[in-house]
């Protein structure tokens, strides 16, 4: 069979040859070798398509999660609150001094690197107001204070208010006082009167001369504690047996208005008294003795004030002091009791400094009993019998203290609060130590306590400073900048933008325009540091030379009008498009009615190409927005922080004064030696997000028009 | 002209005189408006021509020099210095400053610190570097101590300096050329020399203002003449002279109102004449200059910007100041951004051009991936670019760090020198190591302390070698809180007492962003510890990883140029026409061999265009790469992609921002160059555009 043996042959020459045998009737699937490759490329393709969402996501997350970084950073202010004592590591309980700033449960605090948060604060606080004594009283007992300082004791009517509202007071008379009748220095005559004398110079008197004829005949002028106060019930008490009308009531025997002066301030008592030689008044004795150099006591019927007329009944205007609390408050705020217990075993060691006479033992005794009865306070007895309170000890109290009334016995509360805080009743913050990753320390005595403040979004955009040395952080400024180089921009580039497109696409002849285009696209194509160049060494100085002095080397004015500049081309250019994009048949049909070229331009051109001019506005106020070189190198290395001065004293003026933007902002900030970790590097961010959202809304705003007016022709 | 109202019905024709009248008024406005718009042109081509002379105006002009010695005396007759070979240069270095070299070294070599100089070796101050024979590892202390100090280090200079750099410390050191003071081309064209008038004028003024002092010398003297008389009078008797008294005093005040309009005279002629001097070059320069120990030579045309410019490094001083890192850098970025964004930008084109229109991914209504990717390009191509430079700064800057400073790749690891090396092990253990490396940084002796074992300690140095980060193993042999105090107590760390119970199951690979190797960590040792300890030790042994360098900010500007490459290449491929691709698919051609081979080719030129219009945009960008962290002063050149950089543009806007006057002139100079690449390249592509343009 010759054919087979052709075939063999043809087979066995191929296999010497090395050739590779191909059935031609094999199927052949061309698809298939070439499928795979196919979609491979075409998953590639998409890659990279999706890599410039990647890059949006991208831009996204790192604005937004560096901004969240801004708001949420801690910026440690101080309290001026330093802990009492040194605390070790473990200890969890620490006390402060309390001056500075309050503290909140809750809040995040830090002591020497030190990040803590604070799981309870107590403020331990003993607030002491001046009320007088009436007042305290009323106060007292609507259960509003913890403690009254009287300088009489409790009425009759007062102690009926206070037990219909279930306060029972109990009384602890702590030292004397006398009341000093106070006349100026300079009186001579007056120096030793009467019980009735007394009477008649608080009542219906007028001259001097009408108490004894040998005194001069001039208006005696009194100066008298508020009616309120302790001193006054005591002294109406004493002299006119405790009817105030003589000196307050309207009858003619009161003492006339003008010739009376009353104040609760005892301080203007002693002005008072000391201006005016025929002025005469009353208060507290150890107020007199600070003013013994401009002020002289009477005697009362020959008796000096001293601790012994006092003490034995002789001077008349003496009074006992008290402090009340209730049998309520002992019983449930041991801080009270403790408070009483440390006052009362105190009181002697700080009254004689004040001014006031000591009460005696067995008065004192009796208090320590009343406090003891009500309250669970243990007590010993000493060798003098005297009853000695258990120490107090005070670091451990806790608890606000709420104190009002007399002024006469403030001075001693004040004093013994003041001793109780320095023996440690302060603020007590308990804490939960080392967060964030800070490790417990100790911490030594007097180590401040810092508070964590943070930016906040309202502060971002409502706040008018952007000092971040000082930690203001109020965008407007900034955004002042931008505004204002933008707005300047937009004057020089739509009108000459437009201008130059119409130009371009009605009139010029297509020689011009093939010459023109080109040059405008080298305009378009300088890199912006170039402008900035030219806005700082030429434009700004050609300011200058025509507005004189009032320019400043950095200004908006300069920057902007060369961010204009920039941007001509960019507005002719698309207005151009839009412009040549309206058919020809419009412009014939208008033509064809009579209007001159003018007329088509402004009335059938324009109006058709409305959309795209637009959209060629609006990318054109974005592109000003962002832009960054310019203004960082023309309109000022700092934020405006002067904006409402400036524009009260320089009206539009402002704009020749430098005024940082946005940009310039971030590009000013990182191009300095810039930490990752510090709060301007999260702000720039925080700015980068705002101006990302502007630009953005503008150029999906943009997308909308063009996306919408497309089809129109 | 009576003004008519329009009558309701449409038949109201204005008479011919309304007519004409209101014709012309259309005619003039027409013109008015025609006026503005041609003005408008007229205003933005103005503002490129004044920009332009501006930058001239100031890149070239008139420059006052003085310097201590002639370059020409250093160079031999008719010789400038860059004529010289490096070996010359560095025998005027050895031979005039022999003592300055030392500083000389250390301020062009900063790769140790400036505390440890004297100690390192020549091999440390220049890692890669080649040194004098058997220099390599002599200390600077050594080499100063030994004979040939300066023909020593002038060796080693001029094996590793570029000839530029010599150059420059040549001109600083010995010549300390000085430019006094610099004026612009327009001074230098109008003002340079006083005019004939001005001269005679300038001539006349001092001899005029000298009669005009003699003159007032004289008036003072008869002043001070008539007041002896007339305290003669006054001593004689005041009554009887009274009038003659009173006549003298009405001459003296006459004799003073002279003077004062003398003295007035004079203050103008002197104004006039400062003016005159301050307003003409030569005049000024004589006047503050003249007195000037060294000779004051006046350039008339300088040009800031020459070939020196070009290949010289940055200097603080102005006339000394190049471009040459700047150069180089713009130019390495430039290359990887067209690497980076080309092949991805025409990809993506191509996948948007070609299959985006009917493929899978765009039959979903709602999530339209092909439409949300085209409407997200042209809103990247809108992004402020400072935008994109924080994208960098957070992703390829930090973020990315280990990528783009090469360290994963082994480059940018600078090994601390091996005795630093041990110091830092001492000081994190705390005890006394007795430890030895030999050059290659293996341990030929260790007695170290007795937890560590020399394995362990040889991967410490090993780790510190390669990152400058070292390891502690904990063999179980010392009690764990021996090892976190003395931890603790150097590196002023604080332990915390409670260990997270699940401490052994951390990611340890975090631990110090990454870069220790570990195999166990001290167990009851947080990962916030150790990376606090890692943190510490970075800056202990002053290894920072910075990804401030050339491929970041590359990659930023690609980015930042990718949309409107995409958008150019898109239209690119869509001016193709539809009558290739079908004969293509006629031919029996795949999609992808007819984009490959049919539609590609076709579109080229227009790929080009754009890309290289998008390119220049690149070149000349500042913000993003002011953000990602240009360095403004830097004196190597960029070698890599790894390394720092630094760019024209950021040349420009740093000297730019320079108060010094001189500044100004060479940013003009760095302008012009930078101008020039953009031009260059925007000229490319226009010519390719009109060359190729309308081919179907």
């Amino acid at each position: 069979m010759p054919d087979t043996n052709g075939v063999q042959r043809e087979s066995l020459i191929d296999k010497a040859l090395n050739r590779k045998i191909v059935d031609p009737n094999a199927p052949v699937n061309l698809k298939k070798s070439t499928r795979f490759n196919e979609n491979a490329i075409q998953v590639f393709l998409l890659f990279c398509g999706l890599l410039s969402i990647l890059t949006t996501i991208g831009i996204l997350y790192v604005l937004v999660s560096e901004s969240v970084g801004f708001f949420t950073r801690d910026l440690w202010e101080q309290t001026n609150k330093p802990i009492a004592v040194s605390i070790d590591a473990e200890q969890t309980v620490f006390s402060a001094r309390s001056a500075g700033r309050e503290l909140e449960t809750g809040e995040r605090i830090r002591i020497q690197e030190e990040e803590m948060i604070l799981e309870e604060y107590i403020a331990n606080e003993i607030e002491i107001e001046i009320t007088g004594t009436g007042a305290g009283f009323e106060r007292f007992c609507n259960g509003e204070i913890d403690i009254n300082d009287a300088s009489r004791s409790i009425s009759d009517d007062e102690l009926a208010i206070c037990r219909a509202n279930n306060i029972e007071p109990v009384e602890f008379q702590i030292g004397t006082d006398a009341i000093a009748v106070v006349i100026n220095a300079e009186n001579d005559f007056a120096t030793d009167l009467t019980l009735e004398e007394l009477q008649m110079v608080f009542s219906g008197a007028e001259v001097w001369s009408d108490i004894r004829p040998e005194f001069p005949n001039q208006r005696i002028m009194r100066f008298i504690p508020g009616t309120d106060s302790g001193t006054f019930d005591t002294f109406v008490e004493v002299v006119f047996d405790g009817d105030d009308s003589p000196i307050l009531g309207a009858d003619a025997t009161a003492i006339s208005s003008q010739d009376l002066v009353t104040s609760e301030d005892d301080d203007q008592l002693v002005r008072g008294i000391g201006d005016n030689a025929y002025a005469v008044g009353f208060f507290g004795y150890s107020y007199y003795l600070d003013n013994a150099d401009t002020l002289s006591a009477m005697t009362i019927d020959g008796v000096e004030p001293s601790i012994t007329s006092v003490e034995d009944g002789t001077y008349l205007l003496g009074r006992p002091l008290f402090v009340y609390t209730s049998e309520e408050i002992l019983r449930d705020k041991p801080q009270i009791a403790s408070f009483i217990s440390y006052y009362l075993t105190h009181v002697g060691s700080v009254i004689e400094a004040v001014g006031y006479f000591p009460a005696s033992d067995d008065i004192l005794n009796a208090s320590k009993q009343a406090l003891i009865e009500v309250a669970n306070i243990e007590a010993t007895t000493d060798d003098n019998g005297n009853v000695v309170l258990d120490p107090v000890n005070v670091p451990e109290i806790s608890g606000n203290m709420h104190i009002a009334g007399s002024s006469t016995v403030f001075p001693i509360t004040d004093r013994i609060a003041d001793d109780f805080v320095a023996e440690g009743y302060m603020p007590v913050l308990t804490v939960i130590r080392g967060v964030n990753g800070t490790f417990p320390e100790e911490h030594s005595a007097g180590a401040t306590i810092e508070i964590g403040d943070r930016v906040s979004l309202f502060e971002f955009f409502t706040g008018t400073e952007w000092q971040p040395a000082i930690r203001d952080f109020g965008i407007f400024p900034l955004v002042y900048g931008t505004l204002a180089t933008s707005f300047i921009a937009m004057l020089v580039a739509l009108p000459l933008g437009m201008g130059a497109a119409i130009y371009l696409s009605e009139y010029a002849p297509e020689n011009v325009r093939n010459t023109v285009k080109p040059i405008l696209e080298i305009l378009a194509g300088i890199p912006t540091v170039v402008y900035g160049y030219f806005a700082l060494t030429f434009m700004t100085p050609l300011l200058q030379a025509i507005f004189g002095d009032v320019v400043q080397i950095y200004n908006s004015t300069s920057a902007g009008i060369v961010v204009g500049i920039l941007i001509i081309p960019m507005v002719s250019s698309m207005s151009e498009d839009a412009l040549s994009a309206v058919p020809r048949g419009l412009r014939e049909a208008s033509y064809g009615l009579g209007a001159t070229k003018l007329e088509t331009t402004f009335k059938v051109i324009i109006p058709a190409a409305l959309s795209g001019i637009m959209a060629a506005f609006i990318i054109a106020v974005s592109r000003a927005i962002g832009e960054t070189m310019i203004v960082a190198i023309a309109a000022g290395a700092g934020p405006q922080n002067d904006i409402p001065s400036l524009l009260a004293n320089r009206g539009p003026g402002i704009l020749f004064e430098p005024a940082e933007t946005m940009t310039g902002h971030i590009a000013r900030i990182s191009g300095g030696d810039l930490s990752y970790n510090s709060i301007d590097y999260n702000s720039i961010f925080a700015i980068g997000l705002l101006l990302f959202v502007i630009t953005f809304a503008l150029n999906l705003i943009n997308n909308a028009i063009i996306e919408r007016f497309r089809e129109a022709y | 002209m009576n003004k008519k109202q329009k009558p309701a019905d449409n038949t109201y024709m204005p008479d011919e005189a309304t007519f004409k009248s209101r014709l012309q008024s259309r005619h003039l406005w027409g013109n008015v408006w025609r006026t503005f718009f041609i003005l408008s042109i007229v205003v933005a081509i103005l503002a490129l021509i004044v920009l332009f002379t501006n930058v001239i105006n100031s890149a070239f002009g008139t420059i006052a020099t003085t310097f201590e010695i002639e370059p020409e005396t250093l160079a031999g007759e008719g010789r400038t210095l860059s004529d010289l070979t490096e070996e010359e240069l560095v025998a005027i270095l050895v031979e005039r400053e022999p003592n300055r070299l030392p500083v000389v070294v250390r301020n062009n070599f900063n790769n140790v610190p400036d505390e440890e100089f004297t100690e390192s070796t020549l091999a440390q101050v220049a890692p890669n570097g080649s040194y004098p024979d058997g220099f390599e590892n002599a200390t600077i202390n050594e080499i100063r101590d030994g004979e040939n100090t300066a023909e020593v280090l002038g060796e080693f200079l001029q094996l590793n300096l570029p000839k530029g750099n010599i150059i420059n410390i040549v001109e600083e050191d010995i010549v300390a050329l000085q430019v006094l003071d610099a004026w612009s081309l327009w001074d230098a064209i109008t003002n340079f020399e006083p005019t004939a008038a001005e001269q005679e004028r300038l001539d006349e003024l001092p001899v005029e203002i000298e009669a005009l002092e003699t003159q007032l010398a004289d008036v003072e003297t008869q002043i001070a003449d008539k007041e002896a008389d007339i305290q003669t009078l006054r001593d004689e008797s005041a009554t009887d002279n009274a009038d003659a008294i009173r006549s003298t005093n009405a001459e003296i005040s006459e004799l003073q109102e002279q003077s004062s309009d003398l003295l007035s005279q004079i203050d103008d002629l002197n104004d006039e004449l400062t003016l005159l001097i301050s307003s003409n070059i030569t005049t000024s320069v004589e006047r503050d200059f003249g007195d000037a120990e060294n000779p004051v030579e006046i350039v008339r045309y300088h040009s800031w910007l020459s070939t020196e410019f070009l290949q010289t490094p940055m200097s603080s001083v102005p006339a000394q100041a190049g471009i040459r890192t700047a150069l180089y850098g713009s130019i390495i970025m430039m290359v990887i951004v067209i690497l980076v964004s080309l092949p991805v930008g025409v990809a993506a084109a191509i996948y948007l051009e070609e299959y985006a229109r009917d493929n899978v991914l765009s039959r979903f209504p709602l999530v339209n991936i092909n439409k949300i990717i085209e409407t997200n390009v042209r809103n990247l191509a809108g992004v402020p670019s400072i935008i994109y430079g924080m994208l960098g700064l957070a992703i390829f800057v930090r973020m990315l760090a280990p990528f783009t400073s090469g360290v994963v790749f082994g480059i940018n690891v600078n090994p601390p020198p091996t005795n630093r090396i041990v110091n830092l092990m001492e000081e994190l253990t705390n005890l006394e190591l007795d430890l030895e490396l030999d050059e290659n940084y293996n341990i030929t002796a260790y007695t170290g302390p007795e937890w560590l074992s020399e394995d362990d300690a040889q991967r410490v140095v090993t780790l510190f070698r390669r990152y400058g980060t070292p390891s502690v193993t904990n063999r179980g042999n010392v009690p764990l809180e021996r090892i976190e105090s003395d931890i603790a107590n150097i590196l002023g760390i604080r332990i915390r007492n409670q260990v997270p119970a699940n401490a052994d199951e951390l990611d340890y690979s975090r631990v110090a962003s990454g870069f220790v190797e570990l195999s166990t960590l001290p167990a009851g040792m947080t990962i916030e510890q150790f990376e606090s300890l890692g943190q510490q030790l970075r800056r202990v042994s002053g290894f920072t990883l910075s990804g401030r360098t050339v491929l970041s900010a590359a990659l930023t500007l690609s980015l930042l140029i990718l949309p409107v490459i995409i958008i150019n290449a898109q239209e690119a491929l869509r001016a193709v026409p539809n009558a290739l691709r079908e004969a293509s698919y006629g031919l029996g051609a795949t999609k992808w061999q007819t984009i490959w081979k049919t539609i590609l080719p076709a579109a080229v030129p227009g790929i080009m265009t754009g890309t290289i219009l998008a390119v220049s945009r690149a070149v000349g960008e500042t913000a993003p790469l002011i953000v990602v962290g240009a360095s403004t002063f830097l004196l190597t050149d960029p070698n890599g992609p790894f390394s720092q950089f630094t760019a024209l543009p950021i040349q420009v806007y740093q000297w730019t921002a320079r108060p010094q006057g001189q500044f100004q002139f060479i940013a003009a100079a760095a302008i012009i160059v930078l101008l020039t690449m953009v031009l260059v390249l925007n000229a490319v592509a226009i010519i390719i555009r009109s060359r190729f343009d309308n081919r179907y």
